[in-house]
């Protein structure tokens, strides 16, 4: 019990009240906490130990939890047998350039289909609903073709371009679904200032919109630093891979160098889980309605 | 006129949309390394796409691909050569290309997509080059077999050989010591009703109850022609690409032969049971005494035995009828779309080289496809992985004399599908009825091949059908 | 690439034309609603439309899109519907799992959101362990899967033996290769987790506090304010949901290659293996063209039947 009161400041004060209704949900939050993160940290676990061992230690059965000796060369071979520094700064560059390209192409789009009034708005809207249901190895060859006639293919331009034109159908969907939350009462308040909907997507609906803008900028961020599909159709080159495609560098038609694809994978998801990290803190902490009624 | 052309029919639908706002817009700048140089005039350099293929891992062959270009550069001043990776899913990435007509100009890949590819015009068929530049000398170098694969009566010549597989049996020899089973050599047989010295060994090398099992013999549908042949039959006839020939008694007998190792004696490990493992960790890990593989193994072997276990390889056990294995067929092949059919060709020899040989022998330490430089490659790969040194490597060269090829049918794509959903169900899951689903089987893939000649009829110009 | 930039800016200045006189408030709004969408609707004719009415004309011909193709008419649909059981059991596989997947995501991803919603100590690194499976992605983490079903020395068949019971083969077998691809599904909800944390972000404080001093319990307070706020989250988890376990293709290529005898044969994969293995296009894009209708009935039908109980502000 002491260590969750330790643990836990409103356990600790349950057990000086004798509020032992509260106590236990404590009690069962932790449990959760502990046994769910244990289950979902297990995939990464297992790489994180997998990224040290040799490699018949990776390819033991049963298989070993913890290597014996540490392979650092894991992490340090790979950079010398192909350029994954050069693969860094493609994604880098790529993963900036559509966060950039996403943001300020989506949000307004989502913005008027979730608070303005127009002819066509609904149907529009299944519409936009309509572009992620058909499969994309079905529009992949008319894609290719369109995009080798204007030879953007084996550069960044078919990766890039679209992406400022409001083609994530899922990002729009999902900041109409937050900004539709928003109670009207307050565009109305603007509107007497003399405010027409721009001022109120820039002064009303975005600063309200923290959690969701940093959710999408987890989402987009995680989306193109793992992108792998379009990439892969695109580039050819190896001075244009991004990590991801690298990574399949390390599968052969008969081979797969385990451990080497443990560590590269585990470092390949570092910038992103740092940002989840900090993101989640920014954003994610509640927003109290009142305080921007300045 | 119910039928329309390919270009209009592309170019008719591709620019439906708005193509035509955004090609005005864009910049008509043209990309990096892509043919498209090509189309400059003829003085200027030629620039070759090459995809350096997966044959071993991708890190090296991209080393031997950078090596590769420069030492081409100094013999053809002319000619650039611009290596990329292999595509992941290459059956999908490629033949986006192909349709768009923007696939590298040099293409390594293997088994049945390349005569896929070249069935679908997509290939350049090679048969003038090699008969204006090749002797019969150089020619007779090749395995017949081998030199034979990359080609057939349909589409001629849709390849040059990469470099040869073929596979052997590697054997744990600590395994064997401790059942005290004799180590396999050059008189070990199989026979159909399973009294063989090599079914002997695997059942005294294997215990179902603890999961150890004599070999590992992998399912696929070369590896399974390979047994068929020992037993003297076919997978096709070899009169007629269309039809099927697996369910006459020679080659029922030899997939019995095989259900009745996985399923009946549990000496063999199914692919269900291997659970995904690969054939050097189900060694590594105790489970099998042996596994039926190729060149390729080598060099895992090495990583993960050294050390652990004592191994050597060796022939292929013989079958009831005769001597037989798999050679595997890497090609390299050139796309009907390239700018450059003649460079191409050009460098395509050169892939034949002692020169690349050297390179590929010495990096990959695979081995080439001409007899002749067998010896090179042993001593090689000798040289630079002392481990191998006691190994019977000669196995792999001995496997060169009588190994045979992938059999293919005229539409194999086709037949596929049926073919693996009956392997499926018969070898994997284990329904006892070989017999019956096989020949079931045979008949379903007679029937698709026929329906797909019909169909193919209509679409493809006559000079298929003949 | 600047022409791109400039027209995504546009929306931040375009208001001056808006201001003219002589235009109702009404149209003014409409007008500057249209001039904010058009990102999207040239996005949509340039970069998305071509694409769509060129996979449904070739759903009419017989090509590979080398040769010279052949107008069929229905021809490839009759074929699908009437004579083709991979067809059939494509779709139910795709529906088998997509039934399974959708309310583990949107259940136990609301579920995992109100937990992390909690006053813990270290919240952040909880929220980041909850999401590590949705940020490590490709082979790595298939090969990982793979060993978590190993029948022998599996995690799975671990926990099952602790309890005395013989675990099932798993990946390896006809009847348990499908509910294994489900089950790695539950490690994937750290997005839809996401976003019911950031619906739960969203929701004013003092509503709770207003309940509170009304003296509602805790469970009326979520069923009466949480539930209803978080309603339009859990209609786009709903929806994206379908939407993505319907078209569900690398779980199954990479884990099973859609066996063991086509237990696991998702209708992407099979229209992969028709466009991309035997280059029947136009059969590939008209299984894609049914997936389509199906993919939308099930979103308006769940559109239309939220109509009445999502709940958005104002």
């Amino acid at each position: 019990m002491s260590i969750l009161a330790s643990l836990d400041r409103e356990a600790d004060q349950a057990v000086r009240t004798h509020n032992w209704f509260l106590l236990i949900w404590r009690i069962f939050l932790y449990v959760a906490l502990f046994g769910g993160g244990f289950l979902f940290m297990l995939p990464a676990l297992w790489m994180l130990t997998t990224a040290f061992k040799t490699m018949a230690e990776a390819q033991s059965f049963p298989p070993v939890w913890l290597p014996t000796k540490f392979e650092l060369s894991n992490f340090t071979q790979p950079f010398v047998d192909l350029p994954f520094g050069q693969f860094y700064y493609n994604t880098l560059f790529l993963t900036f350039s559509n966060l950039i390209g996403v943001l300020l192409s989506c949000t307004p789009v989502a913005y008027a289909f979730a608070r303005l009034q127009f002819r066509g708005r609904e149907q529009l809207f299944i519409l936009v609903l309509a572009t992620m249901m058909l499969p994309d190895q079905s529009t992949l060859i008319p894609l290719y073709i369109f995009f080798s006639k204007l030879h953007w293919v084996n550069s960044y331009l078919p990766l890039i371009v679209p992406r400022f034109f409001a083609t994530d159908a899922f990002i729009i969907f999902l900041m109409r679904q937050f900004f539709r939350t928003i109670p009207t009462d307050l565009d109305d308040a603007c509107k007497i200032d003399g405010g027409g909907p721009i001022t109120i997507l820039l002064r009303i609906i975005l600063p309200l919109s923290a959690p969701l803008m940093g959710v999408v900028l987890i989402f987009i961020f995680v989306g193109e630093w793992n992108a792998f599909f379009w990439p892969l159709i695109y580039l050819n080159t190896m001075e244009k891979y991004t990590i991801s495609l690298g990574l399949q560098l390390f599968q052969s038609r008969y081979f797969v160098q385990m451990n080497t694809l443990m560590a590269m994978s585990l470092l390949s998801s570092l910038p992103t889980l740092i940002l989840f990290f900090l993101a989640q803190r920014q954003f994610l902490k509640g927003i109290v309605l009142t305080g921007v009624n300045r | 006129m119910q039928s329309i052309s390919r270009r209009q029919f592309l170019s008719g639908v591709a620019g439906l949309g708005a193509t035509a706002i955004l090609a005005a817009c864009a910049a008509p700048s043209a990309p990096g390394a892509t043919s498209s140089g090509a189309a400059a005039p003829s003085k200027a350099k030629v620039i070759l796409r090459w995809d350096v293929s997966d044959a071993t891992d991708v890190p090296a062959m991209l080393d031997m691909g950078k090596k590769a270009a420069a030492l081409f550069a100094e013999k053809f001043p002319n000619i650039e050569i611009a290596p990329e990776p292999p595509p992941d899913n290459a059956e999908q990435q490629i033949l986006t290309q192909m349709i768009a007509g923007n696939a590298p100009d040099v293409i390594g890949y293997c088994c049945g997509t390349l005569p896929f590819w070249a069935q679908k015009k997509q290939l350049v068929d090679l048969t003038p080059f090699v008969d204006k530049d090749m002797t019969k000398e150089q020619i007779a170098d090749y395995a017949k077999p081998h030199w034979d694969a990359f080609a057939n009566p349909h589409v001629g010549r849709y390849a040059m050989p990469m470099y040869m597989g073929t596979i052997v049996l590697y054997y744990n020899k600590d395994m064997f010591d401790a059942k005290g089973v004799k180590y396999p050599d050059n008189t070990w047989k199989w026979a159909v009703d399973g009294s063989g010295s090599y079914e002997d060994a695997l059942r005294k090398l294997s215990d179902p109850d603890k999961k150890l099992w004599g070999a590992r013999i992998q399912d696929g549908m070369d590896r399974l022609q390979q047994k068929i042949a020992g037993n003297g039959g076919h997978w096709v006839d070899p009169k007629d690409d269309l039809k099927a020939v697996f369910d006459q008694p020679a080659a029922l007998d030899a997939l019995q032969w095989m259900w009745d190792r996985i399923w009946k004696d549990n000496s063999v490990v199914g692919d269900t049971a291997r659970e995904k493992q690969n054939s050097e960790q189900l060694m590594g890990n105790g489970r099998i005494a042996m596994y039926e593989s190729g060149d390729w193994q080598l060099s895992p072997m090495v990583k993960t035995a050294t050390g652990k276990y004592k191994w050597d390889i060796a022939e292929i056990p013989q079958g009831p009828v005769q001597k037989n294995t798999l050679i595997t067929t890497d090609g390299w092949a050139i796309y009907k779309g390239s700018q450059g059919v003649n460079e191409a060709w050009e460098f395509v020899k050169w892939l034949q080289s002692d020169e690349w040989n050297d390179l590929m022998i010495s990096i990959g330490l695979l081995r080439p496809s001409r007899i002749s430089l067998f010896d090179k490659w042993k001593a090689t790969v000798v040289k630079s992985v002392p481990e191998l040194a006691d190994k019977n490597l000669d196995a792999f060269n001995a496997a060169a004399k009588y190994g045979t090829t992938l059999e293919l049918f005229q539409f194999n794509a086709e037949s596929t599908e049926i073919v693996n959903a009956v392997r499926d169900k018969v070898i994997r899951v284990g329904d006892p009825d070989v017999k019956g689903k096989f020949t079931e089987a045979a008949q379903k893939v007679n029937e698709a091949e026929a329906k797909a000649t019909k169909s193919a009829g209509s679409l493809l110009p006559c000079e298929c059908k003949a | 690439m600047s022409n791109a930039i400039e027209s995504a800016k546009l929306p931040a200045t375009i208001s001056t034309p808006a201001r003219r006189k002589g235009l109702s408030l009404r149209a003014r709004e409409e007008l500057i609603a249209y001039l904010l969408i058009s990102p999207w609707i040239i996005g949509f004719l340039v970069f998305t439309l071509g694409a769509l009415v060129f996979s449904l004309i070739i759903s009419f011909y017989n090509t590979d899109l080398m040769s010279p193709s052949k107008f069929i008419g229905l021809d490839n649909y009759k074929e699908m519907l009437f004579d083709d059981e991979l067809f059939w059991q494509a779709l139910k596989v795709t529906t088998l799992y997509t039934l399974g997947v959708v309310p583990v995501q949107v259940g136990l991803g609301l579920a995992v959101a109100l937990l992390l919603n909690q006053k813990v100590r270290g919240l952040g690194v909880w929220r980041t362990v909850f999401y590590v499976p949705s940020v490590v992605s490709g082979v790595a983490v298939a090969m990982i899967w793979i060993w978590f079903f190993h029948p022998d020395f599996g995690l799975f068949n671990a926990i099952l033996a602790s309890f005395g019971i013989k675990g099932p083969s798993w990946l390896y077998s006809e009847t348990w290769a499908l509910p294994s691809l489900i089950i790695t599904s539950i490690w994937n909800i750290g997005p839809g987790m996401l976003i019911f944390l950031a619906g739960l972000q969203s929701i004013p404080k003092e509503m709770y506090e207003a309940a509170q001093l009304d003296g509602a319990t805790a469970w009326r307070q979520f069923t009466h304010i949480t539930i209803p706020m978080l309603s339009p989250q859990i209609l786009f988890n709903s929806i994206i949901g379908i939407i993505g376990s319907y078209q569900v293709f690398t779980t199954s290529f990479v884990m099973t290659e859609g066996g063991p005898n086509n237990a696991t044969l998702t209708m992407v994969l099979y229209l992969y293996r028709r466009g991309f293995l035997l280059a029947r296009f136009g059969y590939a894009s008209a299984l894609a063209w049914v997936l389509f209708l199906i993919i939308m009935v099930f979103t308006l039908f769940t559109l239309r039947s939220s109509r009445s109980s999502v709940f958005y502000g104002g």
